[in-house]
Parts: C-alpha cells; structure tokens; sequence
C-alpha cells in the first residue's frame, strides 16, 4: 500500500479512537517496516500506577412506606476518577504477535445526591420534598483483561504494543439504601435530611479492552543483565462494561471501566 | 398620614370628663352606646370614641381584663378588650375593642352603658343564689358554677337594669346560663347556651394510621401507639385532640359532659391494628385536627383559645337503635345535633359531642341522618364555637346569636374549600351547604341560596320569634349569605341588588375579614348593623380603603338589607 492512501485514509477515520490509533499503528508500521520484530517466546512483565480520569453517572429511586403511603428518594452516584494499579503478563508467540494477561484494578470515592419526597404525616398526596448528600461511596472494579497483542519496535530499545481482547469486570458499589429524615414539628411543611445508610453490592460481568503500551528498554546496552531487561512503560487502556446493580429491586444499568493511564516498570526475559 | 396622626394625638388630651354623653349625643344614643366606629367616620367622632374609652379607662369603669394582643397580621396594630363596670360591678355584655397603631386608635367597637342608676349591694349572697340556680335546674349541690355578681341590663325594658348573679350549670341536654337577681332571688334572665349544630414524630408514641370515615374515603389518622393498641389521641398537633367512643352509654354521655364523671385512656377510640373502621371515630379525630391546621395555617390562630386549648370530640353518645324510644330532648342532641359545650368536660375548658343519627330505615324531615361527625363543615362549625367563645364571645340570643352561629358556618364553609383542593382525599366537595353529608338529600343550611330551606336572606325576613334563642339558626343566614355574595358575588333575591364578589380564587380575602371582624374587633353583644361596621373595617384594615374586598363587603351587607 502507498503511503499517500494510507494518509486519506487517516483522515476519513480519525473521528474515532479505535480508528485513529489504527492509523498511528500503520503510520508507525511504514517506517518500522525494516525493523525487526521482536524475538519469539519474549515475556514481558509490567506493573504500572495511574489514574483513571472517566467520570459516570448513574441514578436510581428507592421506595418505601412512610406515614402510610410511598415515599421515595432518587439517589444520583457520580463516579468520579480514581487510582488505578494494574499488572501483567504479555508473551510473544509468533512474530510480532502475542497473548497476555492484565489484572487491574480501580478505587474511588464519591458522593450521590439524594433528592427525597415524604409524604404528610397528616394529608394524601402532599409530599415534603429534602436533599442531601451521601459521601464516602466507593466504587471498586477489579477487572482480569485477557488479550492477543501486536507488538512493533520501531527502534532497538522502544516497543509499542497494541492489544485488545475479553475482560471480566468485578464491580463493588456502596449504594445508598435507606434515608433518614427529621420531622421539624407541627405544621409538618418540611423535612430535613439527617441521615442515610448504604449497602455495598457486587457484580461481575464480561466487557473488553483495547490498550496500547509504550516500553521503553534504555539500559538494555548496560552490562549488567537485569538493567539491560528492565524498563519503563506507559499504558493507555480503554475497559468496558456494564453491570446490573438492583436498586430497591430495580435493576439499574451501570456502566464500569473507561480509560486508564498508568506507567510503570517493565521487565522482558 | 404623619399629620393626621399627630392631630389626632393632640386632640385627644383636650376631650373632657364628659365626653360619653357627648359622644352618645353626637350619635344620637342617650342610655346605651352602641360604638361601631373606624377608619369610615369622621375622625371627630373617633376622637371622641377613643377619648371616652381613656376617660372611662381612668376611672376603672373600663377595665381590661384580657391582656393586649399583637395584631397577627399587621405589625404595629394592637387590639385591647375592655369590660364595663357599674361601681366596681361588670355590667354584663358591655364591653369595648379598641384597635391602635403606633398607639394611635383605628377603631372602637362595642357597647357602653352610660346612664345606669342602681345600688350594687346585694341581699341575696352567691351562695343562695348558686342554690336557687341547682333547685330551678333540678340539678344536685354544686352543680353551678360560681355565682358572679353582675349588672344585666335588661333590653326588653328599655334602660332598666338588675343586680344579678350569672352562674352556668348544665342540666343534661342544655347549658343554662341563669341570672339570679340579687336583691328578689327571682330569675332576671336565662338562656340555653349551648351551641348546637341545627334548631419524627416529636414524640416516641405518636403513629399514623389510616382510617376509612362515615363516606368510605380514606384518611390519615394522628394516634398514639400504647400497649399495642392505638388510641384516637393526636400528639402531632401543638393542641392534643381527643377522640372518646362513648359506645352509645348516653347515660354516660350526659354525665361527661356534665363533668360529673371523669374520662380515661380506656374511653379513647381504640383500635388494634391502626387500621381504623369505625367511621364516625376516625371523622370526628381526624376533622378536629384539619379544623386546627385551618385556623393555624389560615390565620395562624393556636387552637380555640390561641393558646392551644385541647380538643375533645366524644363520637357515639347514644345508640342509634334507641332513636324511636329515647326522650325528644336526647333525640335532639344526641342523635340529630353535634354541639359545642364550652364549660364541659371533664376539665371545664369545652367539649365537643357529634350525634349518631338515625338508623338508615328512619328519617327527619324527610332526611336520612348519618352520623354527624361524618360532615367536616360539622365538625369545623362546631369548633368555631369555641373560637367564638374564646373571643367575641358572642351572646348566644337574637342577633348576636345569630352573628355567633353565622361565624361557626363561615368557618365550617372555609374549612371545606381550604381543604378540598390541597387535602384531597376524604375531604369530599367543597361548596356552601352545611352538612350535606350527614343530612340527605339536601344538607342543614345553604349560605348559597338560605331560602332553600326557609331561612332569611334578607334582614326583613328575619325571624323575630323567641323559638332557637330568638332564631339563632335561621337569622345566622342572613351573615351567611352576606359572606357567600361577598366571595361569590350575585344577586340577593330580595333586594335585587347586585354584589361584585372578590371570586372564588381571592376567597381568603373575605375569610380574613370575617375572622378579624369577629375574633378581634366585635364585642358580646354585637348585631348585624355592628357586624357590617366591623367587617368593613376589617377589610379597610387589612386591604384598605375602597379595596375590591371593602366594596364586596359593602355591597354584601347592604344586599341583604344589613345598613
């Protein structure tokens, strides 16, 4: 192929990231073309620290029976970022082909917004509405990223490595699961928020990666043979998946993963 | 404004010892004054109204025996109430309002006596007349209430005045209020006054039930949870209600009301699994406490007193069953009345009692009465009672009779439309009948259209007779009415005069100033012309002059031939 399709090409996909980073692969594929590959039956090892910058949303409405008819509060989880550790395995087998095998995981805290409606001690239909905010939330994902990976070197101490594959995603989510209000006293007009309590639900479920990993082996000209396999890498991943967490016996979707950006050492052998 | 006020204080301190005689002069009164004077007249005859209260006040002959209150709705208004004395004796019924801003008066309203010539020691002492009172009511020793030493003035007799004692004593079916003379021991006056309806949770027992009324509709029920048992005792509002199921002992009913045997927690209206079915316990418990947060939220009064009195509603005085067998006067009042005792119960502070009514195979007039504690308009009217008596304390005879069951049927009626719209449930409809829902088809009264069920809409056809207290009942609806055209506007069938109405959607307006004419500014013996007089100072009070409110009141009065 040309070189000045392979460009028009670029340009007509670059709306999307899977697409873009296919066309930095083949860019980077024309000019590595005469490098080597990377030898057969290499492992390489990574552990890596970073952040997860994707923020979600999710909401669900509780119901229950106060002053004898159904009140109900919406809580509104915001997800913010959080530190992700990740760590894996990744062997070459063919060429510039190869397998793997990632485990990583994600931590946050964060806060839902709670919006209430109690019904009148006294009169039918005559709610008192409240807000409040619930904090301390955690979400954890723990997710095991199986993957087929293409590996190119474009210079002798540089490895560019583009994966993608199944993920299995353990999801942990603190929900809030009951409200508490205080009555402000005769004519009953209001309410105050005064409390809550949470529960924490798991769920685990099948998504997908896709990731790119840049590893750098500057020392690998040292004479020292553990220096000469010792590196450093920065890992882009994209993880998905969706679980289904029950919200007062509602399910409600609840999308998980997102992209994440750590660095960390690297060691082949 | 700033110039009138400090005219008027000037001239104040110039008005002469006897300016009662001059005033009365100046409004054509010689023995009684009849004061009806605000923001509408001639700021002369305010002047002399207001220094005649100060000169009376100085001589102890006006005496105020209720602290000043705070205006609830404007800030800088006071309103006093003074009593008239004769020689160091009240004369019954004479007494004054006075409403003040700043200290400067707004209006004067009430009755002074100013030409009383009568030696004020008795003969007879309390304590024989208190005897006459038990023996002429066939009641036991210490049945009356202590004798009070007063000067009745007697209307019939034009300017004729008896020392008399006043004592109340209830007789079983009626509150008997006698004036014993003092100096004879024969009874000067007497009357009935008992008002009948026709002729987080702040604390841990406290629960919501649900309750189905006497119409099948589902309501909301404040009780307290003790034992397992919940009993029709509301915590939740700032005044305690109760609700006590006298299961049809009307022997035992007469006696509570009597305070001659005392209620207990066993008397409550219980049920067992806060699933409430008996009708009239769960209306007449939960209708209190909507009349309390009307009364509250409309006008920010605190129970009946304002200062957040008990309720008491005592629910199946009688059994309906014995209707055919029973004495016409328990007839009357337990089965066919509700009615407010204000001196009963088992406290002396007011009692409330709702009739059963008839078996459904039987009828009155042609009605089929359910209980009556099933009409909420009942069970506000009734409580109104109190509110007047707290207040006004309007005498329960003639016009003001009729003004004080006027009041309790425009309660009933707000109560009913302030709740219709944002209760909802078991509410039923708002409209201007009173008791539709007990008595069907057709209800007690029609503020509407009162010649529905022969009562006066105009004040030349106002019952002049001695039956129902001089008509009490039937000449309430000449107010009644005036009230209805003043929200509804119409035309009054009589006089053919039109009233522009304030509408449907400003109907607080016209409740306002029937509350502020009525609780703050009218007196014991107010009539109708002092009614009209108060109620537009009202509506000049709180909405000012030639407001929409003040032209409908205007028009109102002068429709139903109140001038």
């Amino acid at each position: 192929m040309k070189p000045g399709k392979r460009e028009t090409s670029c340009r007509r996909s670059r709306a999307t990231l899977a697409l873009g980073l296919m066309c930095l692969l083949g860019l980077l594929g024309r000019d590595v073309a005469a490098e080597p590959d990377p030898k057969p039956d290499t492992i390489n090892a990574r552990v890596n620290f970073g952040w997860r910058p994707t923020s979600r949303n999710f909401g669900g409405t509780n119901a229950f029976q106060v002053w004898e008819e159904q009140g109900s509060f919406h809580s509104d989880y915001e997800i913010s970022g959080g530190g992700v550790t990740d760590a894996g395995l990744e062997m070459s087998f063919w060429k510039s082909l190869g397998v793997g095998l990632d485990i990583s995981s994600y931590k946050s805290v964060n806060s839902a917004k709670i919006a209430s409606r109690i019904p009148h001690p006294f009169f039918f239909d005559l709610p008192r509405s409240s807000n409040g905010t619930a904090l301390g939330l955690t979400r954890q994902e723990l997710g095991m990223h199986l993957h087929a990976s293409w590996t190119l070197q474009p210079i002798n101490w540089l490895e560019l490595s583009l994966s993608g594959g199944p993920s299995l995603i353990n999801a942990r989510q603190d929900l809030v699961s009951t409200v508490e209000h205080t009555e402000t006293g005769f004519p009953f007009d209001s309410v105050q928020f005064s409390g809550y309590s949470t529960t924490t639900q798991s769920e685990t479920t099948l998504g997908w990666n896709t990731a790119v990993d840049v590893r750098a082996f500057v020392l690998q000209s040292m004479s020292n043979r553990f220096l000469q396999r010792l590196g450093v890498g920065l890992l882009l991943r994209y993880m998905r998946g969706s679980v289904s967490l029950a919200i007062a016996n509602t399910p409600v979707e609840v999308d998980l993963g997102g992209l994440q950006v750590t660095s960390g050492i690297r060691f082949r052998f | 404004m700033r110039s009138f006020i400090h005219l008027f204080a000037a001239s104040t301190l110039l008005v002469s010892a006897e300016s009662t005689v001059a005033l009365a002069q100046n409004l054509g009164q010689t023995d009684i004054l009849k004061l009806a004077i605000g923001s509408g007249n001639q700021l002369s005859e305010l002047r002399q109204a207001d220094a005649t209260v100060n000169q009376l006040s100085r001589n102890g002959e006006l005496r105020q025996e209720r602290p000043i209150t705070e205006d609830p709705r404007l800030p800088g208004r006071t309103h006093e109430r003074l009593s008239q004395y004769y020689d160091g004796v009240p004369i019954f019924g004479a007494e004054v309002t006075r409403q003040t801003e700043n200290g400067m008066t707004v209006s004067v309203f009430g009755t002074l006596h100013t030409s009383i010539n009568l030696d004020t020691t008795p003969v007879l002492s309390p304590e024989l007349a208190a005897q006459t009172i038990e023996r002429l009511a066939e009641q036991p020793p210490g049945s009356a209430t202590r004798s009070r030493l007063v000067v009745l003035p007697i209307q019939s007799q034009g300017d004729d005045y008896r020392l008399a004692y006043e004592s109340r004593i209830f007789t079983g079916t009626k509150l008997m209020i006698y004036f014993i003379d003092a100096i004879t021991g024969d009874i000067a006056w007497a009357f009935d006054d008992l008002k009948t309806q026709q002729p987080a949770l702040p604390c841990e027992q406290c629960a919501i039930g649900q309750g189905i009324g006497v119409q099948a509709d589902p309501k909301k029920i404040s009780v307290t949870m003790v034992g397992g048992n919940f009993l029709a005792y509301d915590q939740l509002r700032p005044a305690d209600i109760y609700t006590f199921d006298m299961q049809g002992d009307s022997a035992r009913t007469m006696a509570v009301v009597a305070g001659a045997v005392p209620l207990f927690d066993a008397d409550l209206a219980t049920d067992t699994d806060n699933r409430w079915i008996d009708g009239p316990s769960v209306d007449a418990h939960v209708g209190m406490g909507w009349t309390y947060d009307y009364l509250y939220q409309r006008f920010g009064r605190q129970s009946l007193n304002n200062l957040n009195v008990r309720l008491i509603g005592l629910v199946h005085p009688i059994n309906r069953d014995v209707a055919l067998t029973t004495t016409p006067e328990l007839l009357s009042l337990l089965h066919l009345n509700a009615f407010y005792c204000g001196l009963c119960g088992p406290d002396g502070v007011g009692l409330t009692v709702f009739g059963e009514g008839l078996p459904p195979h039987l009828r009155a007039n042609g009605q089929r009465v359910n209980f009556l504690a099933g009409s909420l308009d009942i069970v506000a009217h009734e409580l109104a009672h109190g509110v007047t008596d707290f207040t006004s304390s309007l005498l329960y005879m003639d016009e003001s009779g009729a003004l004080n069951e006027a009041f309790s049927d425009i309660i009933a009626i707000g109560v009913e439309h302030y709740a219709e719209p944002l209760w909802q449930k078991g509410v039923g409809s708002a409209d201007y009948v009173i008791g539709e829902d007990s008595f069907v088809p057709g209800g007690l009264r029609s503020l509407k259209t009162p010649s529905l069920f022969g009562d006066p809409d105009h004040y030349s056809l106002r019952f002049l007779g001695k039956d129902d207290n001089g008509g009490v009942h039937t000449n309430a609806l000449i107010a009644g009415h005036a009230y209805y055209l003043a929200i509804e506007g119409g035309t009054n069938r009589v006089s053919g005069i039109t009233v522009t109405g304030v509408g449907p959607e400003n109907r607080e307006q016209i409740e306002q100033v029937f509350y502020r004419a009525f609780t703050l500014l009218m007196t014991r013996d107010s009539n109708f012309e002092a009614a009209r007089a108060a109620t537009i100072q009202a509506a000049r009070d709180l909405y000012g002059t030639n407001s929409q409110a003040e032209q409908a009141i205007v028009q109102a009065w002068t429709a139903v031939g109140v001038n």
